[in-house]
C-alpha cells in the first residue's frame, strides 16, 4: 500500500518531465513546420496554379482555385511547336554527359594533384584554384568566341566538351580534399602487392571516393540542368532549346506571358531533379559530412 | 626512364584519346555550313508564338530570293538583350536583329551596326515609314536602325463607366480636362477610382509626353537630363493632388496590380474608368474582360508645343559583321514594307510603321486591334519632331522615375524633395557628352 503513492508520485512525476519534453518537441516542430511551409508555399503556389486556368492565377491568387483543369500541360507540352519533352531530352542528354564528364575528369586531374608528384604541381594546383575564383562572365565573351570560331555553336559541344577537360576547379579542389583523407598506407599496401598509380586509384582510390563522386555527380546534374546563360547563348536552334530556355519561350515581358503552361511545363521539369535528388539523398548527406563541403 | 614518368604519359594518353573519341562521338551530331549559298541568322526577342509568326513570314523572303536561308533565334527581352551583349563583344551579331530603342545609342556608337543609309535606294523603302522613321535610328551621321513598327501612347476607359456619366473620352483637350472627368468618375462607394496612377508603374511615356509638351525633352542631344525639375514637379504634384482626393487607387494597390500584368489592370478588374497605357495594349486588354473599352489620344498641358507627338519605335539594324549586307539591307526592307509577310505578323509587335502596310491588313484585324492602328495612323498627320536617341542610361532613368513616383505615391518624401532626388541621380545617370 506504502508503495503505492510513490509509484504513483514517481509516474507522475515522469509524465511531467516527460510532458514537458514532449511539449518542447512539439514546439521546435510547430516552428520548423511553419518555416518549411514558407519556403515550400511558392512551390506549391505554382503547382496550383499549374491546375487553374490561365485566367484565374493572378485573379484568384490563393491556393484554391473556382476551377481545375489539366489544359496548361496540354497546352504547355505543344505550346511552342515542338513537343517540350523533347527539351527534357536535351537536358537530360547534357546533364548525363556532364556528370559523366567531370566524374571522369574531376576524378583524374584530383588523383593526380593529390597523389604524383611532378614538377609544377604546386604551381599547376594554385593555377587551378585560381580559376574558381574567376568570375564566369570574365571568361564568358573569349569562350563564345573559340566555340564560334570552330564552329560549335548551336550543339551540345560548347556545353559539354569542357567538362571532360575538368574545368570544373571546384569539384577537383573537393575530390582532392578527399582523397588526402585517405590513408597513403593503402597505396603503399597496393604497391607492394604490385599496383602501378592506374591501378592504385582504379582500385583503391576510386572505390574508397564514393560520397565525393556522389556530391560530384548530384551537383553537376542540378547546375547543369538549371543553367540557363550557356543554354541560352550556345543553342539558338530551337530543336536544341534545353527545359530552361524552353520555358523562357513561353514568357514575353513586353506583352502577355503564357503564365499556366509555362508553369506546367516548370512543375514537369522539376520532377527530374526531385528524383535525383531522391535516390542521391543518403550518399549526398554523406558526401557533405566527409568532404567538408558547406 | 623511371615509372612515374611513364604513368604520368599514360595518363596524359588516356585522357587525350578519351577527349578526342567522347569530341568525336559529340560532333556528329552538329555540323559546319560551308556551302556557297547565302545565309542569314535573324534575331529577336519574344516568346515562341511570336517566333513562329517570323519564322512563316521570313519563309516568303527566301522563297524570293533563290538560295538564300534564314535562320531565326528568339529569347524573352532580358535574356535576348543579354545574349547580343555577349554576341556584340565578340563581334558575332546575327546579321539582322531587332533592336531596342533604349540600346540602338549604345550598338550604334560603338560601331557594331551596320549603317542602312547606302541601301536606302535599292534595298529599302522609308518612305512610307513615316516621318520619325530615320531620325530614332540615326546616330553621328549614319542610320543604324529603323522602325518596323510603332507603339503610341493612350487614354484607355471603360465605356460602360463613361457612359453612365455621360463623359466622352474624347473631350478630355487638357489634363486639366482628363483630372475633372476622372473625378466625376471616381465612385468609393463601389471603389471604383477615376484613373489608374501611371507614376509607379516601370515605363514613364506620358511623363515624356508631358516634358515634350512643355517644350522639354527627356534626354538632351549630348544624352544628359533633358527636362527641368519644375516640370516634372508639376507632373507628380498633378498626380498626388488626384491621389489624396481619392480618384486615383492607393500606392499599394497601384503597384500590386501593376505587378500583375494585364490580368489585374483596374480596366479588366472593372475597378477604374480610365487608365493611362500604351495604345497596343488595348487588344490585349480588352481579351481579358466583356466590357468594351475605349481608346483615345492622351490631353496635353496649356500652351502645348504642336509637334510633340511621338511614336516610341520597334527598331531593326544589321550587324556591322555581317558577311550579306545588301541581303541584309534587303530583308530589313521586307519586314517593314512587305505585305503579304505583315498579314501573317500582323500586330503582333506593333503598328506596322509603313502607312502601306497599316491599311493593307486593317480589314483582317479586330474593332480594338483596328482601334489602335487608327489610332496611330490619324496622331501621326500631327508635326512630330525627333525623339532624341535614348542614350546608356535611359533605363537606368526609368528606374529613376519609378523609385520617384512611388517615395511621393507612399507618402515618404515630399513632391519637391523628391524631385531633387530624382535630378540629383538623373544626372548622375545620364552624363552630358
Amino acid at each position: 500500500m506504502t508503495t503505492l503513492p510513490r509509484w504513483g508520485a514517481s509516474t507522475n512525476a515522469r509524465t511531467q518531465a516527460g510532458n514537458h519534453h514532449r511539449g518542447r518537441r512539439l514546439l521546435t516542430h510547430a516552428v520548423i513546420i511553419v518555416a518549411g511551409i514558407a519556403m515550400i508555399y511558392p512551390l506549391i503556389w505554382m503547382i496550383a496554379s499549374s491546375f487553374k486556368p490561365d485566367k484565374l492565377i493572378f485573379t484568384e491568387p490563393g491556393l484554391w482555385s473556382s476551377t481545375w483543369t489539366l489544359q496548361n500541360y496540354v497546352d504547355g507540352w505543344n505550346q511552342i511547336g515542338l513537343p517540350f519533352g523533347l527539351f527534357l531530352f536535351n537536358s537530360l542528354i547534357i546533364s548525363v554527359a556532364c556528370v559523366v564528364g567531370n566524374l571522369f575528369s574531376c576524378t583524374l586531374a584530383a588523383y593526380a594533384f593529390s597523389r604524383l608528384r611532378f614538377r609544377g604541381s604546386g604551381a599547376m594546383f594554385a593555377f587551378m584554384l585560381v580559376t574558381i575564383m574567376l568570375p564566369f562572365q570574365v571568361i564568358l565573351v573569349p569562350q563564345y568566341i573559340l566555340f564560334q570560331t570552330i564552329g560549335w555553336t548551336n550543339t551540345f559541344l560548347p556545353l559539354i566538351v569542357p567538362k571532360f577537360l575538368g574545368v570544373d576547379s571546384f569539384f577537383i579542389f573537393l575530390m582532392v580534399q578527399f582523397i588526402r583523407g585517405i590513408p597513403r598506407e593503402l597505396d603503399e599496401a597496393a604497391t607492394v602487392d604490385g599496383c602501378g598509380p592506374i591501378q592504385i586509384f582504379w582500385r583503391v582510390v576510386l572505390p574508397l571516393m564514393r560520397p565525393a563522386l556522389a556530391v560530384t555527380a548530384v551537383f553537376t546534374f542540378i547546375w547543369t540542368w538549371n543553367d540557363f546563360l550557356t543554354p541560352l547563348l550556345y543553342l539558338t536552334d530551337q530543336a536544341k532549346f534545353t527545359a530552361p530556355v524552353g520555358l523562357n519561350a513561353f514568357i514575353d515581358s513586353t506583352g502577355v506571358t503564357s503564365y499556366g503552361p509555362m508553369f506546367a511545363m516548370a512543375i514537369l521539369s522539376l520532377i527530374p531533379l526531385f528524383i535525383v535528388f531522391l535516390l542521391a539523398q543518403r550518399q549526398l548527406v554523406q558526401g557533405i559530412a566527409t568532404t567538408g563541403l558547406k | 626512364m623511371s615509372p612515374s614518368t611513364f604513368s604520368r604519359r599514360a595518363f596524359l594518353g588516356v585522357g587525350a584519346a578519351a577527349g578526342v573519341s567522347l569530341g568525336l562521338a559529340a560532333c556528329s551530331g552538329g555540323s559546319a555550313s560551308t556551302s556557297t549559298s547565302k545565309s542569314l541568322t535573324v534575331a529577336q526577342w519574344g516568346d515562341s508564338t511570336r517566333a513562329g509568326l517570323y519564322e512563316k513570314a521570313t519563309k516568303l523572303f527566301t522563297a524570293a530570293h533563290k538560295g538564300t536561308t534564314a535562320k531565326l533565334q528568339y529569347a524573352d527581352l532580358n535574356p535576348y538583350l543579354e545574349r547580343l551583349a555577349t554576341q556584340a563583344a565578340a563581334r558575332k551579331l546575327p546579321d539582322v536583329l531587332w533592336m531596342r530603342d533604349t540600346h540602338i545609342g549604345r550598338y550604334g556608337s560603338a560601331h557594331a551596326l551596320l549603317d542602312l543609309s547606302p541601301y536606302f535606294d535599292n534595298q529599302i523603302d522609308t518612305k512610307t515609314l513615316g516621318a520619325a522613321a530615320i531620325p530614332s535610328g540615326k546616330i553621328a551621321g549614319g542610320v543604324y536602325a529603323l522602325p518596323t513598327h510603332y507603339v503610341g501612347q493612350a487614354t484607355l476607359g471603360s465605356k460602360s463607366l463613361l457612359d453612365a456619366k455621360g463623359i466622352d473620352l474624347n473631350s478630355f483637350t487638357h489634363w486639366d480636362d482628363l483630372a475633372a472627368g476622372a473625378t466625376e468618375l471616381a465612385d468609393p462607394s463601389k471603389g471604383i477610382y477615376g484613373v489608374g496612377d501611371p507614376t509607379v508603374n516601370v515605363t514613364h511615356r506620358h511623363l515624356e509626353a508631358w516634358i515634350r509638351q512643355s517644350g522639354e525633352e527627356l534626354f538632351t542631344k549630348g544624352g544628359g537630363v533633358g527636362f527641368t525639375a519644375d516640370t516634372v514637379e508639376a507632373w507628380f504634384e498633378f498626380w498626388d493632388k488626384l491621389r489624396k482626393s481619392k480618384v486615383l487607387p492607393s500606392a499599394d494597390r497601384e503597384v500590386q496590380a501593376d505587378s500583375g500584368g494585364s490580368a489585374t489592370n483596374f480596366l479588366v478588374t472593372g475597378k477604374a474608368a480610365l487608365m493611362m497605357d500604351s495604345s497596343n495594349h488595348l487588344s490585349s486588354l480588352q481579351a481579358l474582360t466583356k466590357n468594351p473599352l475605349v481608346m483615345g489620344s492622351i490631353p496635353t498641358v496649356p500652351n502645348s508645343t504642336d509637334d510633340w507627338w511621338f511614336f516610341p519605335p520597334i527598331l531593326i539594324s544589321a550587324a556591322a559583321n555581317t558577311k550579306n549586307p545588301e541581303l541584309a539591307a534587303a530583308l530589313i526592307g521586307f519586314y517593314c514594307n512587305d505585305v503579304p509577310a505583315a498579314k501573317i505578323t500582323l500586330l503582333n509587335q506593333g503598328a506596322p510603321s509603313s502607312d502601306t502596310v497599316r491599311s493593307a491588313i486593317a480589314p483582317a484585324l479586330s474593332a480594338s486591334d483596328k482601334a489602335f492602328i487608327d489610332q496611330i495612323s490619324r496622331e501621326q498627320k500631327n508635326p512630330s519632331r525627333a525623339l532624341p536617341i535614348r542614350p546608356e542610361g535611359a533605363s537606368q532613368l526609368d528606374t529613376i522615375l519609378t523609385r520617384t513616383g512611388q517615395q511621393i505615391a507612399y507618402g515618404r518624401q515630399s513632391i519637391s524633395a523628391a524631385v531633387a532626388a530624382l535630378m540629383t541621380s538623373a544626372k548622375q545617370a545620364l552624363p552630358e557628352k
